[in-house]
Protein backbone atom coordinates (compact mmCIF):
# COMPACT_ATOMS: atom_id res chain seq x y z
CA UNK A 1 0.00 0.00 0.00
CA UNK A 2 2.70 2.59 0.82
CA UNK A 3 4.95 1.42 -1.53
CA UNK A 4 2.02 2.32 -4.17
CA UNK A 5 1.44 5.89 -2.77
CA UNK A 6 5.23 5.86 -2.57
CA UNK A 7 5.42 5.61 -6.56
CA UNK A 8 2.00 7.12 -7.40
CA UNK A 9 3.87 10.31 -5.94
CA UNK A 10 6.99 9.55 -7.81
CA UNK A 11 4.31 9.31 -11.32
CA UNK A 12 2.98 12.29 -10.00
CA UNK A 13 6.30 14.44 -9.82
CA UNK A 14 7.34 13.34 -12.70
CA UNK A 15 4.33 14.28 -14.65
CA UNK A 16 4.50 17.92 -12.90
CA UNK A 17 8.27 18.49 -13.69
CA UNK A 18 7.23 17.44 -17.72
CA UNK A 19 4.54 20.06 -17.24
CA UNK A 20 6.46 22.50 -15.71
CA UNK A 21 9.57 22.33 -18.61
CA UNK A 22 6.59 23.23 -21.49
CA UNK A 23 5.97 25.90 -18.88
CA UNK A 24 9.42 27.09 -18.89
CA UNK A 25 10.47 27.39 -22.48
CA UNK A 26 8.07 30.87 -23.05
CA UNK A 27 6.76 31.46 -19.68
CA UNK A 28 10.05 34.05 -18.79
CA UNK A 29 9.59 35.98 -22.15
CA UNK A 30 8.19 39.20 -21.29
CA UNK A 31 7.40 41.78 -22.69
CA UNK A 32 9.80 45.01 -23.06
CA UNK A 33 8.02 47.26 -20.60
CA UNK A 34 7.82 44.77 -18.14
CA UNK A 35 11.20 43.50 -18.32
CA UNK A 36 11.95 47.00 -17.37
CA UNK A 37 9.62 47.45 -14.49
CA UNK A 38 10.81 44.61 -13.32
CA UNK A 39 14.42 45.76 -13.56
CA UNK A 40 13.47 49.58 -12.29
CA UNK A 41 11.87 47.49 -9.24
CA UNK A 42 14.60 46.05 -8.23
CA UNK A 43 17.32 48.82 -8.37
CA UNK A 44 14.78 50.83 -6.05
CA UNK A 45 14.69 47.42 -4.19
CA UNK A 46 18.17 47.21 -3.62
CA UNK A 47 18.94 51.10 -3.20
CA UNK A 48 17.12 50.48 -0.15
CA UNK A 49 18.72 47.25 1.22
CA UNK A 50 18.89 47.23 5.01
CA UNK A 51 22.72 48.54 5.71
CA UNK A 52 25.34 46.04 6.93
CA UNK A 53 26.07 46.40 10.16
CA UNK A 54 29.21 48.51 11.08
CA UNK A 55 31.92 46.87 12.97
CA UNK A 56 32.36 47.94 16.51
CA UNK A 57 35.47 49.92 17.27
CA UNK A 58 37.18 48.07 20.66
CA UNK A 59 35.76 44.87 20.09
CA UNK A 60 38.93 43.97 18.26
CA UNK A 61 41.32 41.43 19.74
CA UNK A 62 44.30 44.42 20.07
CA UNK A 63 41.77 46.54 22.18
CA UNK A 64 40.33 43.99 24.99
CA UNK A 65 43.38 44.14 27.22
CA UNK A 66 43.85 48.00 26.27
CA UNK A 67 44.05 49.80 29.70
CA UNK A 68 43.79 53.89 29.99
CA UNK A 69 47.26 55.08 31.80
CA UNK B 1 25.54 38.17 5.01
CA UNK B 2 24.49 38.65 1.43
CA UNK B 3 26.11 40.92 -0.46
CA UNK B 4 24.44 44.12 -2.46
CA UNK B 5 26.03 41.95 -5.61
CA UNK B 6 24.42 38.81 -4.48
CA UNK B 7 21.28 40.42 -3.60
CA UNK B 8 21.15 41.93 -7.05
CA UNK B 9 21.91 38.72 -8.54
CA UNK B 10 19.46 37.15 -6.60
CA UNK B 11 16.90 39.63 -7.49
CA UNK B 12 17.52 39.38 -11.17
CA UNK B 13 17.19 35.91 -11.85
CA UNK B 14 14.01 35.33 -9.69
CA UNK B 15 11.88 38.69 -10.70
CA UNK B 16 10.82 37.20 -13.94
CA UNK B 17 9.81 33.81 -12.51
CA UNK B 18 8.14 35.82 -9.57
CA UNK B 19 5.99 37.82 -11.87
CA UNK B 20 4.60 35.21 -14.16
CA UNK B 21 3.69 33.18 -10.70
CA UNK B 22 2.30 36.18 -9.05
CA UNK B 23 0.48 36.57 -12.92
CA UNK B 24 -1.00 33.13 -12.56
CA UNK B 25 -3.03 34.03 -8.97
CA UNK B 26 -3.84 37.92 -9.77
CA UNK B 27 -4.49 38.06 -13.18
CA UNK B 28 -4.04 41.71 -13.46
CA UNK B 29 -0.10 42.79 -14.89
CA UNK B 30 -0.22 45.77 -13.09
CA UNK B 31 -1.52 44.21 -9.66
CA UNK B 32 1.45 41.50 -10.15
CA UNK B 33 4.02 44.13 -10.95
CA UNK B 34 3.30 45.97 -7.65
CA UNK B 35 3.04 42.88 -5.53
CA UNK B 36 6.64 42.20 -6.82
CA UNK B 37 8.00 45.47 -6.51
CA UNK B 38 6.53 44.95 -2.68
CA UNK B 39 8.52 41.49 -2.12
CA UNK B 40 11.19 42.68 -3.39
CA UNK B 41 11.92 46.22 -1.38
CA UNK B 42 10.36 44.11 1.94
CA UNK B 43 13.19 41.01 0.88
CA UNK B 44 15.74 43.77 0.95
CA UNK B 45 14.95 46.22 3.93
CA UNK B 46 13.70 43.79 6.46
CA UNK B 47 16.38 40.54 5.34
CA UNK B 48 19.35 42.26 3.07
CA UNK B 49 21.35 41.27 6.13
CA UNK B 50 20.42 37.85 5.72
CA UNK B 51 23.00 35.04 3.93
CA UNK B 52 22.64 34.20 0.80
CA UNK B 53 21.71 31.13 0.61
CA UNK B 54 18.21 32.08 2.87
CA UNK B 55 17.05 34.52 0.17
CA UNK B 56 15.16 31.97 -1.87
CA UNK B 57 12.76 30.78 0.58
CA UNK B 58 12.90 34.51 2.16
CA UNK B 59 11.62 35.37 -1.00
CA UNK B 60 8.72 33.16 -1.82
CA UNK B 61 7.69 33.67 1.76
CA UNK B 62 7.29 37.26 1.56
CA UNK B 63 5.85 36.68 -2.11
CA UNK B 64 3.18 34.34 -1.03
CA UNK B 65 2.23 36.65 1.95
CA UNK B 66 2.30 39.69 -0.15
CA UNK B 67 0.00 37.63 -2.79
CA UNK B 68 -2.35 37.19 0.15
CA UNK B 69 -2.63 40.38 1.39
CA UNK B 70 -3.58 41.50 -1.95
CA UNK B 71 -6.53 39.15 -2.29
CA UNK B 72 -7.54 40.33 1.63
CA UNK B 73 -7.52 43.98 0.17
CA UNK B 74 -9.66 43.41 -2.46
CA UNK B 75 -11.82 41.31 0.05
CA UNK B 76 -11.44 37.87 -1.92
CA UNK B 77 -9.85 35.71 0.62
CA UNK B 78 -12.61 33.54 0.82
CA UNK B 79 -12.52 32.76 -2.71
CA UNK B 80 -8.61 32.45 -2.24
CA UNK B 81 -8.84 29.93 0.48
CA UNK B 82 -12.13 27.77 -0.69
CA UNK B 83 -10.89 24.56 -1.19
CA UNK B 84 -13.97 22.82 -2.04
CA UNK B 85 -12.92 21.99 -5.37
CA UNK B 86 -9.45 20.32 -3.73
CA UNK B 87 -11.95 17.79 -2.22
CA UNK B 88 -13.38 16.35 -5.97
CA UNK B 89 -12.88 12.91 -7.26
CA UNK B 90 -9.49 12.03 -8.54
CA UNK B 91 -9.43 9.19 -11.34
CA UNK B 92 -5.93 7.85 -10.40
CA UNK B 93 -4.05 7.06 -13.34
CA UNK B 94 -5.46 7.30 -16.70
CA UNK B 95 -4.75 11.18 -16.50
CA UNK B 96 -1.30 11.15 -16.13
CA UNK B 97 -0.85 8.72 -19.07
CA UNK B 98 -0.87 10.78 -22.06
CA UNK B 99 1.91 13.32 -20.38
CA UNK B 100 4.30 10.59 -20.81
CA UNK B 101 4.45 11.60 -24.21
CA UNK B 102 4.36 15.57 -23.57
CA UNK B 103 7.32 15.11 -21.23
CA UNK B 104 9.31 13.00 -23.51
CA UNK B 105 9.00 15.50 -26.25
CA UNK B 106 12.59 16.87 -27.36
CA UNK B 107 14.04 20.05 -25.98
CA UNK B 108 13.10 22.47 -28.98
CA UNK B 109 16.51 23.36 -31.04
CA UNK B 110 17.83 24.33 -34.40
CA UNK B 111 15.92 21.29 -36.24
CA UNK B 112 12.52 22.04 -35.17
CA UNK B 113 9.70 22.71 -37.73
CA UNK B 114 7.01 25.59 -37.75
CA UNK B 115 4.34 22.79 -36.72
CA UNK B 116 6.88 21.47 -33.64
CA UNK B 117 7.12 25.31 -32.56
CA UNK B 118 3.15 25.90 -32.99
CA UNK B 119 2.53 23.16 -31.38
CA UNK B 120 4.37 23.75 -28.25
CA UNK B 121 3.12 27.20 -28.40
CA UNK B 122 -0.64 26.01 -28.14
CA UNK B 123 0.88 23.65 -25.19
CA UNK B 124 2.07 26.35 -23.58
CA UNK B 125 -0.89 28.69 -23.59
CA UNK B 126 -2.91 25.85 -22.59
CA UNK B 127 -1.17 25.01 -19.43
CA UNK B 128 -1.12 28.83 -18.76
CA UNK B 129 -4.66 29.01 -19.18
CA UNK B 130 -4.90 25.68 -17.18
CA UNK B 131 -2.69 26.48 -14.05
CA UNK B 132 -4.97 29.64 -13.65
CA UNK B 133 -8.04 27.70 -13.45
CA UNK B 134 -6.62 25.51 -10.49
CA UNK B 135 -7.77 26.28 -7.04
CA UNK B 136 -5.11 28.81 -5.27
CA UNK B 137 -3.56 26.07 -2.89
CA UNK B 138 -3.40 23.62 -5.81
CA UNK B 139 -1.79 26.26 -8.21
CA UNK B 140 0.74 27.43 -5.57
CA UNK B 141 2.31 24.11 -4.24
CA UNK B 142 2.13 23.31 -8.32
CA UNK B 143 4.39 26.22 -8.89
CA UNK B 144 6.47 25.92 -5.89
CA UNK B 145 7.51 22.22 -6.38
CA UNK B 146 8.26 21.90 -10.07
CA UNK B 147 8.14 25.52 -11.32
CA UNK B 148 10.58 26.68 -8.72
CA UNK B 149 12.01 23.49 -8.11
CA UNK B 150 11.39 23.31 -4.26
CA UNK B 151 11.67 20.62 -2.84
CA UNK B 152 8.86 18.99 -0.10
CA UNK B 153 10.47 20.59 2.96
CA UNK B 154 10.79 24.22 1.12
CA UNK B 155 7.49 23.92 -0.22
CA UNK B 156 6.25 23.49 2.80
CA UNK B 157 7.66 25.72 4.64
CA UNK B 158 7.35 28.65 1.89
CA UNK B 159 3.18 27.43 2.32
CA UNK B 160 2.93 27.29 5.88
CA UNK B 161 1.28 23.94 5.93
CA UNK B 162 2.57 20.05 6.12
CA UNK B 163 4.74 18.15 3.17
CA UNK B 164 1.30 15.54 3.36
CA UNK B 165 -0.63 18.80 2.50
CA UNK B 166 1.76 19.70 -0.53
CA UNK B 167 1.81 16.26 -1.80
CA UNK B 168 -1.87 16.10 -1.59
CA UNK B 169 -2.23 19.65 -3.32
CA UNK B 170 0.58 19.00 -5.91
CA UNK B 171 -0.71 15.27 -7.12
CA UNK B 172 -4.37 16.77 -7.10
CA UNK B 173 -3.34 20.00 -9.71
CA UNK B 174 -1.20 17.25 -12.07
CA UNK B 175 -4.12 15.28 -11.94
CA UNK B 176 -6.21 18.55 -12.77
CA UNK B 177 -4.16 19.96 -15.61
CA UNK B 178 -3.61 16.28 -17.22
CA UNK B 179 -7.43 15.68 -17.21
CA UNK B 180 -8.04 19.59 -18.49
CA UNK B 181 -5.16 18.94 -21.31
CA UNK B 182 -6.19 15.87 -22.27
CA UNK B 183 -9.50 17.42 -22.59
CA UNK B 184 -8.61 19.78 -25.12
CA UNK B 185 -7.14 17.05 -27.34
CA UNK B 186 -3.10 17.31 -26.03
CA UNK B 187 -2.69 13.78 -25.94
CA UNK B 188 -0.69 12.75 -28.77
Amino acid sequence: MKLHAISNMHRVDQVGQAIARQLNEHAIDLPHDISERLRVARMQAISLRKPEPCPTVGTSPQHQHWQPR
Amino acid sequence: MATEQELSDFLKTTEKRAFKRTLYHVRNEESALDIVQDSMIKLATHYGDKPAAELPMLFQRILSNTTLDWFRRQKTRNALFSNMSDFGTDAEGEDLDFLENLGGMSEPGLGESAEDLTQRKQIFHQIEAEIQELPPRQREAFLLRYWEEMNLSETAVAMGCTEGSVKTHCSRAVQALSKALRAKGFNK
